[in-house]
């Protein structure tokens, strides 16, 4: 019980904070809108301009839970009380696996909502399968919840671990096509982006949705599981609670 | 009196330095152990260790006679920490901050809330229990920093310099507020830059420098042992070729140093020599103003033994 009320905690602490609501609801809702608006000629029937970046732009917020879950970690206001949660009875792991917990589920419902508003509003395809295409956007959440987390665990400092991971996230995200897709400059430029794992759950969803097949979730999936196991070791070693003082 | 925590062999070592030095002390149940020392001497890395957070090198920390790594959860349980930083969420209000806290520590339903109600009380914020914490004044934050460190009841409590930076009305009421925790049977351990906050509260007290623990024992015991000296402040009207050499035929003293038309007088306290040295300042035709006697206190003795004063140490 005392482990869930560091847990909904954390959650009421994302929730209160304005910016981070609009930076995950209506960043990426906007950002979806006006891209798709702008270039809803350049796509077919098929596929519209919406569900291109429908697909692309919530993988990329999805992605940058990280960066939400390094604040929640790390911000200089959260960590004072942290601080005190290190002397109490709970196990000193818990508090980072709770900021990783809380990120996820508070960015999972923000994409929940801005998924609604896509598809009841724009049109927005989401095949058959739409349940696995959600538990792939929750397990993407823990993974970037995991990563963010887990470079604030090595580098202890929240600015610049967002400094990294922004830096990360943006070429994962240009490589993966994200704004525009990298496979129209050639071969080399098409396995290049490959290195991407904004790519792989792009490529993911879009199979999925499209062509029906699921295989490639249910790998996209499991190699995020096992990213977020490695998160999880880096920052059982890296992090002790002496870090706290 | 039973022992509460007993500290053998204490070290801890950063990369060469090494800021706790083999020591050695007990903290007796219901007492208030004030930890003195300049800056660098080992106390907070000392609390840290004592709060099971930080990892010893060497040594034992025993609470009730079990190892407190072995025992970690149930240690933590009967712990209550106030760290020097406000550690407090500042969007909450006073009653939420203290209520997430205490239920940490197991408290729940109607339980949970009478520790809250107590804990708001004593920090005299009950009138402000509804407020965000970033709307409070410094003394106000202090006094809920301590308020969440004991709601749950704890058994001991360690007080890393709660008092730093407030005005003195807010510091009267937390001072007043560990006499209280002390009468309802809780055990303390205070740090703290404030000389006067020792002689005030404490039963007794540690002084560490370099690491090691250089003095221990009642506010009593460390002046009797430094007191073997007195100074006499004798103000002069218009000190005129006043013979400083003469005062040192005088059995018992130590040192004798004008400045202006002061004249200080070190002597030894047992040796009743005050007769002669007002003898000879009239012999030497001086007009004594004032006399005034400087009787050791708790800041003599730490000067005395860390060749620093503690706030010039801060």
């Amino acid at each position: 019980m005392r482990y869930l009320r560091v847990l909904y905690l954390d959650i009421k602490n994302l929730v209160m904070n304005l910016a981070w609501v609009f930076y995950a609801v209506f960043f990426p809702l906007l950002l979806i809108i006006i891209l798709g608006y702008l270039t809803r000629f350049d796509y077919g029937t098929r596929i519209q301009s919406y569900d291109y970046y429908g697909v692309t732009l919530i993988v990329f917020s999805v992605f940058n839970t990280g960066t939400i879950a390094a604040n929640s970690f790390m911000e200089e206001k959260i960590k004072m009380g942290n601080m005190r949660i290190v002397f109490s009875p709970i196990h000193a792991s818990w508090i980072y696996i709770s900021k990783i917990i809380a990120s996820a589920i508070f960015d999972f419902i923000c994409h929940f909502i801005v998924l609604g508003i896509l598809v009841y509003g724009f049109r927005f395809q989401i095949g058959q399968n739409p349940e696995w295409l959600l538990f792939l956007m929750l397990v993407g959440e823990i993974f970037g919840a995991a990563v963010g987390v887990c470079l604030c665990c090595v580098l202890k400092s929240e600015s610049v671990c967002n400094q990294i991971l922004s830096l990360i996230i943006q070429l994962a995200a240009t490589l993966g096509g994200v704004f525009f897709s990298l496979d129209r400059f050639g071969d080399m430029f098409m396995k290049l982006s490959y290195m991407s794992p904004i790519k792989w759950m792009i490529q993911s969803c879009f199979l999925c949705i499209y062509d029906h097949q699921l295989r490639p979730i249910y790998l996209c999936i499991m190699s995020l599981i096992i990213g977020i196991g490695l998160c999880l070791m880096i920052c059982q070693k890296t992090w002790h609670g002496e870090d706290c003082l | 009196m039973k022992k509460i925590l007993e500290i053998s062999q204490l070290t801890k070592s950063f990369d060469k330095n090494c800021a706790v030095n083999h020591i050695d002390f007990s903290i007796y149940e219901g007492e208030i152990l004030c930890l003195l020392g300049p800056n660098g001497a080992g106390k907070s890395t000392t609390i840290h260790m004592l709060s099971g957070i930080m990892k010893k090198d060497t040594g034992t920390i025993a609470f009730m006679q079990q190892d407190i790594q072995s025992h970690l959860r149930q240690y933590q349980q009967a712990l209550g920490f106030v760290p020097q930083d406000i550690a407090l969420y500042e969007d909450l209000t006073a009653w939420q901050n203290i209520h997430f806290f205490a239920s940490l520590y197991g408290l729940k339903g109607e339980v949970l809330n009478q520790a809250v109600y107590d804990a708001i009380t004593f920090a005299g914020l009950m009138d402000r229990k509804y407020d965000k914490v970033k709307t409070f004044s410094g003394g106000m934050k202090r006094r809920l920093n301590i308020a969440c460190a004991i709601a749950h009841h704890p058994k001991f409590v360690i007080m890393d310099e709660p008092t730093v930076g407030i005005d003195p009305q807010s510091r009267n009421h937390i001072l007043s507020s560990i006499k209280q925790l002390q009468a309802e049977g809780m055990t303390v351990l205070y740090t703290t830059h404030y000389m006067e906050e020792v002689e005030e509260i404490s039963d007794r007290i540690i002084i560490m420098d370099h690491g090691e623990i250089i003095a221990e024992g009642t506010k009593e015991q460390l002046k009797a042992n430094i007191a073997k000296e007195c100074q006499y402040i004798i103000h002069i009207d218009h000190i005129e070729n006043l013979d400083l050499d003469e005062f040192y035929k005088i059995a018992g003293i130590q040192k004798v140093m004008q400045d202006k038309n002061e004249l200080q007088v070190t002597t030894l306290k047992d040796i009743e020599n005050l007769n002669s040295i007002i003898e000879e300042l009239m012999r030497q035709k001086q007009h004594i103003q004032k006399l005034t006697t400087n009787e050791t206190n708790l800041e003599t003795v730490f000067l005395k033994l860390t060749g620093r004063r503690l706030r010039d140490s801060i």
